[in-house]
C-alpha cells in the first residue's frame, strides 16, 4: 500500500503538475532516463526522434513538491476514499492483535518456564532430603553393626578368658 | 588390663544408655514437625522459589559439622595435654560424626548450586574450604583405622588443625563470591518468622541427633579400646 502511495507521489503528481505547468502534452519521464516530450510512450523504441524531426524539447522542469504539499495531496486521497482509510486502520489494528498475541504468548511462556522451574526445585528439594536421609540411616546402620560385632567379640573374648583363668586355678 | 577393670567401661555406656533413646526420640518429633513446618507452614521464597527449602537443613548439618569439628578437635587438645583414652574415644566420634555431616552439607550444597547457580560446584572460597575441612577429617578417619599403635597423637594433631579451619570458614562467607551471605544482614538473620522458627527448629532436631549419635559413637569407640584391652589381657594369658 505504502508502495503504491510512494509511485502515486513521486510519479503520478510531479507529472500531473508539470502537465498543469506547460499546458502541454507532455509526459514525464521514468525516474533516470531522458526527458524527451512528445512521445507516445515513455522509454519506448518507437519514439521519434526529435533531432530528426528538428524540435528539440527541454525537459520539464517540474517544481518538486513540499511535504506540506504531499501530505495535504495524502489527506486529501485518504478523505475522498473512506474506504482506503479504513484499510489503512484495520491493517494498523491487526499489528496491535498480532503484538499483543506475541506479547501474550512470551508472558504464558515465561510461567511455563517459572512453573517448570519450581517443579525442578521439587525434584533437587526430594534430591536433597534424600541424601540427608540416607547418609543418617546408613551411619545409624554402620554404628549398629559395628556394636553388635564389637559385643559379640567381647563376649567371645571374656568366655575365652574366664575359661583360661578357670584352668589356671 | 584385664577384664574387671573393662567392666566399668560397659556399665558407664549402659548407665547413660537411656540417653541415647530419648534424644533420638526428640529427633524423630523435631524431623515429622520440620518436615510439616518446611513444606507446610513455611512460604516459597521469592528469589529462590522452592529449592530455598533446602536451606533448612542444609544450615543445620553446617552448624553440626561445625560442632563436630570443635568436639573433635577440642577433645584431641585435651587427649594430646592428659594422654587420657576417653578424651581419645570422643575425638574420634567427633570425627567420624564430621564426616558424615559433612558428606549432606557437601551434596545438599552441590545440589543447591545446581538449581540456583546451574553448576554442581564452584571453586568459591567458602565451598572450597568447606571441602579442605571435610577432607582433614577424612584423613583423621583413614589415620585412625590405617596408621597403627601412635595414630591416636598424629590424628590429634590433624584434628586441631582442622578446628582451626571453622572460623576461617565461617568468615569467609563475608569474602565470599556467590555464598549467600551470614551475620546481621545474611539469610538467616533476615527470614520470615515462620522460616525462622523452622529453621531453628531443625537446628535444635539436629542438635539432638548429633548428641544421640556422639553418645553412641563414643560407646562403640570404648568397646573397641575395650576389645583391645581384653585381646592383650588374653595374650598375657596365652588364649591367644
Amino acid at each position: 500500500m505504502f508502495k503504491a502511495l510512494f509511485v502515486f507521489f513521486v510519479a503520478v503528481v510531479p507529472a500531473s503538475v508539470a502537465r498543469a505547468g506547460n499546458g502541454s502534452d507532455a509526459v514525464a519521464p521514468s525516474v533516470g532516463s531522458a526527458a524527451v516530450a512528445p512521445g507516445p510512450a515513455t522509454g519506448s523504441a518507437a519514439t521519434a526522434d526529435p533531432v530528426a524531426q528538428g524540435e528539440l524539447v527541454q525537459p520539464p522542469q517540474a517544481p518538486a513538491p513540499s511535504p506540506a504539499e504531499l501530505r495535504a495531496t495524502c489527506a486529501a486521497a485518504l478523505n475522498a476514499n473512506p474506504t482506503f482509510a479504513n484499510d489503512l486502520l484495520r491493517q494498523l489494528d491487526e499489528k496491535k492483535v498480532v503484538e499483543l498475541a506475541k506479547a501474550q504468548e512470551a508472558f504464558a511462556n515465561v510461567q511455563i518456564e517459572a512453573g517448570a522451574r519450581v517443579a525442578k526445585n521439587e525434584r533437587h528439594v526430594i534430591m536433597a532430603y534424600a541424601v540427608m536421609w540416607i547418609a543418617a540411616a546408613v551411619f545409624l546402620l554402620f554404628l549398629w553393626m559395628r556394636q553388635r560385632a564389637l559385643r559379640s567379640q567381647i563376649d567371645g573374648l571374656r568366655s575365652d578368658l574366664a575359661a583360661a583363668l578357670k584352668d589356671n586355678k | 588390663m584385664n577384664s574387671q577393670n573393662n567392666q566399668p567401661n560397659v556399665a558407664r555406656g549402659s548407665a547413660t544408655s537411656w540417653l541415647v533413646p530419648l534424644l533420638t526420640l526428640l529427633a524423630a518429633v523435631g524431623f515429622a514437625t520440620c518436615v510439616w513446618m518446611v513444606f507446610v507452614v513455611t512460604p516459597v521464597a521469592d528469589v529462590l522459589f522452592f529449592n530455598q527449602k533446602i536451606m533448612y537443613f542444609h544450615v543445620a548439618n553446617a552448624f553440626m559439622l561445625f560442632l563436630s569439628v570443635f568436639v573433635c578437635g577440642f577433645a584431641s587438645v585435651v587427649f594430646l595435654k592428659k594422654r587420657d583414652g576417653k578424651w581419645d574415644d570422643i575425638a574420634i566420634a567427633g570425627a567420624e560424626l564430621a564426616v558424615m555431616f559433612g558428606i549432606v552439607v557437601l551434596i545438599t550444597g552441590s545440589i543447591w548450586a545446581k538449581v540456583s547457580w546451574d553448576v554442581w560446584w564452584k571453586w568459591e572460597k567458602r565451598l572450597t574450604m568447606s571441602l579442605l575441612l571435610w577432607l582433614v577429617l577424612v584423613a583423621y578417619v583413614i589415620v585412625r583405622r590405617f596408621a597403627g599403635a601412635s595414630s591416636d597423637r598424629l590424628a590429634a594433631g590433624l584434628a586441631v588443625f582442622g578446628c582451626v579451619g571453622i572460623p576461617f570458614i565461617y568468615f569467609m562467607v563475608e569474602k565470599s563470591d556467590n555464598h549467600p551471605q551470614a551475620g546481621k544482614d545474611g539469610v538467616v538473620a533476615t527470614l520470615a518468622t515462620d522460616m525462622k522458627l523452622a529453621f531453628w527448629g531443625s537446628v535444635l532436631t539436629f542438635f539432638f541427633w548429633f548428641v544421640a549419635m556422639l553418645i553412641s559413637r563414643i560407646h562403640s569407640a570404648r568397646a573397641e579400646r575395650e576389645v583391645r584391652e581384653l585381646r592383650e589381657s588374653a595374650m598375657d594369658a596365652g588364649v591367644l
